[in-house]
């Protein structure tokens, strides 16, 4: 066996790789982007466990929160004294208030925490920027609510409650993620979960001040604590339960809080999309090596063949052919983790904006991804190669000269309609026949690689389109009422009547119940939260829309959202029990129907059936309201009965989601802009390759007397083909795409539907045809600026 | 090409084709300069067979491709007789460039360079049909034809003929529009000596009959004394010498 030369296989690698700068850069640009992309996507994806650990890391979260009615902090402590000995690492007791908060002249609906300021460090610690714990309490405020209004320390603001009204200064601002996605008032429609604010002050000055209380007398309603052993926290809530059940006590674990649960719900539907991102740049940047390599080593067949006749032999070729493939993808791993690393900081701070995080989470640089998105790309640089190389193997000099015709040896079937409809068909014309329908993975790949690039922008733009077409759909057809108003406790519905109707402002009302019951397939193990919801029979001010299934007609008879269908397995004209979280006594309820209204674990019954299920005969919680003339002095109106805890206007609601959907749609332009450029980095190699194949038969044409207009029209008309094509595929595969993203969101979010506004098709239209001429421009530049003579002599010397 | 006497610069240009004054053309390599042509004024006759010969670097392929429009000199002014004026051709834009190869000029390269997915056939009609020439597909038969080509194989692609046979298709190509003036770069120096002498044959006699003045560039002293009615010799971009043959 003859020896191997590594001398050769090294040399002949190395200057495959620099002396094909024309190749080798746009693979590089190529691998780098995806793999810089790739793993930053992937890196994101880990952003969310980050912020979850981090947050409990710093802001020292409790294992789990009681709540319970106002009571002496003494009485508490004693009741818990056994527990909090043996059970718990640490205990911290707090007396939460809502009250009214008017900063710079605006009014808003806030909390008010009663801190032991004895105590150096707090669970949910408010920390700075550096991840510290801010090291004095008295009236500090939550960050976000201070970025919300831009409010700084050193301002004054009032906080009162009742006639009581204290003017104070903001002494410091500190986050944590305690009320973060937590509605302020749970039990209305349509909660805010804008920051609102959240002052905190020595408990035993909100007991002076708001609750006229002497010091010793300190009342608390919340108890923080932290368990000695994980795996008996469930037996330490039940204590817990038990001791203070007599102060109707709620215990609330932390996965179950609203951050840590909204994060971690999130979290499967983010990685399905960031999954989706990276395949489809994955597959873009395979398409397109497969097809560069495929020319690189076309190229390379004469020489390969002289390499052969000198000696060489096939280990010693295709080695040197993986030394190349090496250097390109080590080379692109390099610049990609580089890249990805910078790229991960102004991610991370957008990332940590958009979820409201006041730190920027540790992002640990995820080496292992890069590797793997590295190794694969290198393995189908190879392959690709290889298989290139193989059909090389077979052929002598003579034959691999002769390659390049192979695919003329059949007339293909469009060049052949061509000549049979015309009557003297241009030699010009059937040149580009044989040029862009003679090579099917030319043709096939650039198609692919234009339509995939089209239907990402379908994609984002359906995105946004779909959840603001949902959301508008929600106001404009279901929603018919001006403002809904929420009390304080249950209230008698005829008590309440009499009230409305007394009402100057206000035009129509509806009654309505929003609750939380139990639910179970069998009248046992009520492990299940539903949230109950109970419109007026024939509601005009609500009006549902019953997806599958009929109407409630009778009573016991209720329609569900589609989520929970789903999760457990529910049949329409199924039947399940319902009971009250405080009650033990449940009600049989049949599913008749199915509606998706943007509330998800929902269950629709009739007022009736939710007084029943609740135990609230005769009684309401919520109402619906029409104003005469003027909403805001209807929701005035409403507010100032004592009746009320708040009133919500349906135009602030939809300034709320508003809110939230700008940042939405920011955050998918930024996906879209990534996709975009990619798609466009895509296409212009994929056109250069194409462009490549014709260089020199260009330059023989020029030297016959070719006009680059000729050339031009060519390429148009080329252009156009693939523009008609792609767009249409584009427009296929965004909404095949978009259809199967919506369908895993609608298992989270029943009601929201999958559309696409016609606007966008224009602006998807604009945008690709943009990015086509773009990269159609650049490559005609190319073949404007061919050097005959430069292509003459490269010819002449092989 | 009219045979009118026409003045240029005050130059006497009876039944001249070709007049270039001062042509200089530089190449870098590197920091290097490598002047391949230096002041050549040369002129050319009407129906002239004229073989430009030197040694490999002493700048015959860059002379012509001068002359072709196909690279760009670095000074000097290369004039051509458009029929009723001379052009400066160093002074044309691109497309002008394509149109006076397109119009006035047939090119044949040592290497042939077809279009390699078009056919022997379409290769000669493509020529013809960017020069608008009326009844292209017959003329292009008929050049094949005339030029010996084995008409079996006029639906051949390049690679599935031999030298010889492409050599011909790329004269046949180059004389199909009727162009008053053919350029040739080494057209034979792919091929053995027999068939170089058949094509030089076909060239010399198509020449003359067809009225076409040809410039070929070759460094086969033997051939150009046995075809060419002049010759002009090249060394380190200056001509040397010319000198008339009477064949």
């Amino acid at each position: 066996m003859a020896r191997f030369s590594a001398w050769f296989v090294w040399k002949k690698g190395f200057k495959t790789f620099t002396k094909n700068k024309s190749k080798t850069i746009p693979i590089l640009v190529l691998l780098v982007f995806a793999i810089a992309f790739g793993t930053l996507m992937f890196n994101m994806q880990d952003f969310r466990s980050r912020m979850i650990e981090d947050t409990k890391e710093y802001t020292n979260v409790p294992d789990a929160t009681a709540y319970f009615d106002p009571t002496t902090k003494t009485i508490i402590e004693k009741q818990l004294e056994n527990i909090t000995d043996d059970d718990l690492t640490d205990f911290e007791m707090r007396m939460l208030m809502m009250m009214d908060f008017k900063v710079f002249g605006e009014e808003y609906d806030g909390i008010v925490i009663g801190l032991d300021l004895s105590k150096k460090s707090h669970m949910h610690a408010l920390i700075d920027e550096n991840k510290e714990e801010i090291e004095d309490y008295e009236f500090a405020i939550n960050l976000g609510f201070a970025d919300r209004v831009d409010l700084e320390t050193g301002d004054k603001i009032t906080v009162s409650y009742g006639s009581i009204k204290k003017e104070v200064e903001v002494k410091n601002i500190g986050y944590n993620a305690e009320f973060q996605f937590s509605p302020l008032h749970s039990n209305i429609a349509f909660p805010s979960i804008r920051p609102y604010p959240i002052l905190y002050v020595d408990i035993y000055y909100l007991n002076e001040e708001f609750l006229n209380l002497n010091q010793t007398n300190a009342i608390v309603n919340q108890f923080l604590y932290q368990v000695k052993d994980d795996s008996k926290s469930d037996d330490v809530e039940k204590k817990i339960q038990e001791a203070l059940k007599a102060y109707s006590v709620e215990i609330v674990p932390l996965e179950d809080q609203a951050f840590f649960k909204s994060m971690r719900e999130d979290e499967e539907s983010d990685r399905q999309m960031l999954l989706f991102l990276t395949l489809i740049l994955l597959a873009g940047a395979i398409i397109t090596l497969i097809l560069v390599m495929n020319k690189l080593v076309e190229e390379d067949l004469k020489s390969i063949s002289v390499f052969q006749a000198l000696g060489a032999n096939k280990r010693e070729i295709t080695a040197s052919y993986l030394v190349f493939n090496i250097l390109v993808v080590s080379l692109a791993l390099i610049l990609g983790v580089i890249l990805s690393n910078i790229l991960a900081i102004p991610f991370s701070n957008y990332m940590a904006e958009i979820f409201g995080i006041g730190f920027i989470p540790d992002l640990e640089f995820q080496y292992m991804n890069a590797i793997w998105i590295g190794l694969s790309l290198f393995v189908v640089s190879l392959i690709s190669t290889l298989l290139v190389i193989k059909k090389t193997f077979k052929m002598d000099v003579q034959q691999s000269l002769k390659y390049e015709t192979k695919f003329l040896e059949k007339t293909n079937v469009i060049e052949r309609a061509y000549v049979k409809t015309k009557k003297d068909p241009h030699p010009f014309t059937k040149y580009n026949i044989r040029r862009v329908f003679g090579r099917k993975l030319h043709l096939v790949s650039l198609l692919i690689a234009l339509s995939f690039s089209g239907s990402f922008l379908i994609f984002f733009f359906g995105i946004d389109d779909g959840i603001s077409y949902s959301l508008e759909r929600k106001f404009d057809e279901v929603e018919k009422w001006d403002c809904v108003a929420s009390t304080w406790k249950y209230e008698d519905e005829t008590n309440m009547t009499n009230i409305m109707d007394s009402l100057a402002e206000v035009d129509d009302y509806e009654f309505a119940i929003f609750d939380i019951a139990l639910f179970s397939k069998k009248d046992s193990d009520f492990d299940d939260h539903l949230r109950i919801i109970a419109y007026e029979e024939d509601s005009d001010m609500h009006l549902l829309e019953v997806e599958k299934g009929e109407e409630i007609k009778r009573d016991n008879e209720a329609l569900i959202t589609s989520d929970v269908l789903n999760e457990f397995n529910l049949e329409i004209g199924e039947r399940i029990y319902v009971k009250s979280v405080s009650l033990d006594k449940s009600i049989k309820i049949k599913i008749v129907g199915v509606v998706n209204d943007i509330a998800a674990m929902s269950l629709f019954v009739s007022i009736n059936d939710a007084q029943e299920i609740l135990n609230r005969s005769n009684s309401i919680n919520t109402i619906l309201l029409t104003a005469k003339d003027d909403v805001d002095a209807c929701a005035k109106e409403v507010q100032d009965l004592t009746e009320i805890q708040t009133v919500v206007t349906l135009e602030s609601l939809q300034d709320e989601i508003d809110f939230l959907l700008n940042y939405m749609s920011a955050a998918m332009m930024i996906f879209g802009l990534i996709l975009m450029s990619f798609g466009v980095i895509l296409i212009t190699v994929v056109f250069k390759s194409i462009a490549d194949y014709r260089m020199e038969d260009y330059s023989n044409m020029k030297a016959v007397g070719i006009l680059d207009k000729e050339i031009r029209k060519s390429l148009l008309s080329e252009l156009f083909l693939y523009f008609s094509i792609s767009l249409i595929l584009g427009i296929v595969l965004g909404n095949l795409f978009l259809m199967y993203m919506f369908v895993q969101w609608q298992s989270e979010v029943p009601g929201l539907i999958f559309h696409t506004y016609p606007i966008s098709y224009l602006y998807y239209t604009l945008i690709f045809t943009g990015i086509l001429v773009f990269s159609f421009y650049i490559n005609y530049r190319r073949i404007k600026r061919i050097d005959i003579a430069e292509m003459m002599r490269a010819k002449t010397f092989g | 090409m009219s045979k009118a006497k026409i003045k240029n610069n005050g130059i006497k240009t009876d039944n001249l084709v070709i007049i270039t004054k001062n042509v200089k053309k530089s190449y870098w390599v590197g920091d290097f300069e490598v002047k391949a042509l230096v002041e050549v004024n040369l002129e050319v006759k009407q129906n002239d067979f004229k073989f430009i010969l030197g040694p490999s670097g002493s700048g015959k392929s860059t002379l012509l491709n001068l002359l072709g429009g196909i690279d760009s000199a670095d000074g000097g002014e290369i004039l051509i007789n458009f029929g009723d004026e001379f052009k400066n051709i160093a002074e044309f834009s691109k497309d002008q460039l394509s149109l006076y190869r397109r119009q006035k000029l047939g090119i044949v390269f040592q290497f042939y360079n077809l279009v390699p997915i078009l056919t022997a056939m379409e290769n000669v009609e493509l020529a013809a049909r960017f020069s608008h020439i009326p009844k292209a597909k017959k003329k292009s038969y008929d050049m094949l034809e005339k030029l010996g080509l084995d008409m079996t194989k006029a639906n051949r692609y390049p690679n599935q003929l031999s030298g010889g046979e492409q050599q011909r298709v790329a004269i046949a190509r180059a004389l199909v529009k009727d162009p008053a003036l053919i350029l040739a770069d080494e057209p034979t120096g792919n091929l053995d000596g027999s068939r170089s002498n058949e094509i030089y044959e076909i060239m010399r006699g198509l020449a003359e009959e067809l009225n076409k003045t040809v410039l070929v560039v070759t460094h086969d002293e033997r051939l150009a004394s046995k075809f060419a009615k002049s010759k002009l010799y090249l060394d380190e971009g200056r001509i040397v010498e010319e000198i008339s043959n009477h064949i």
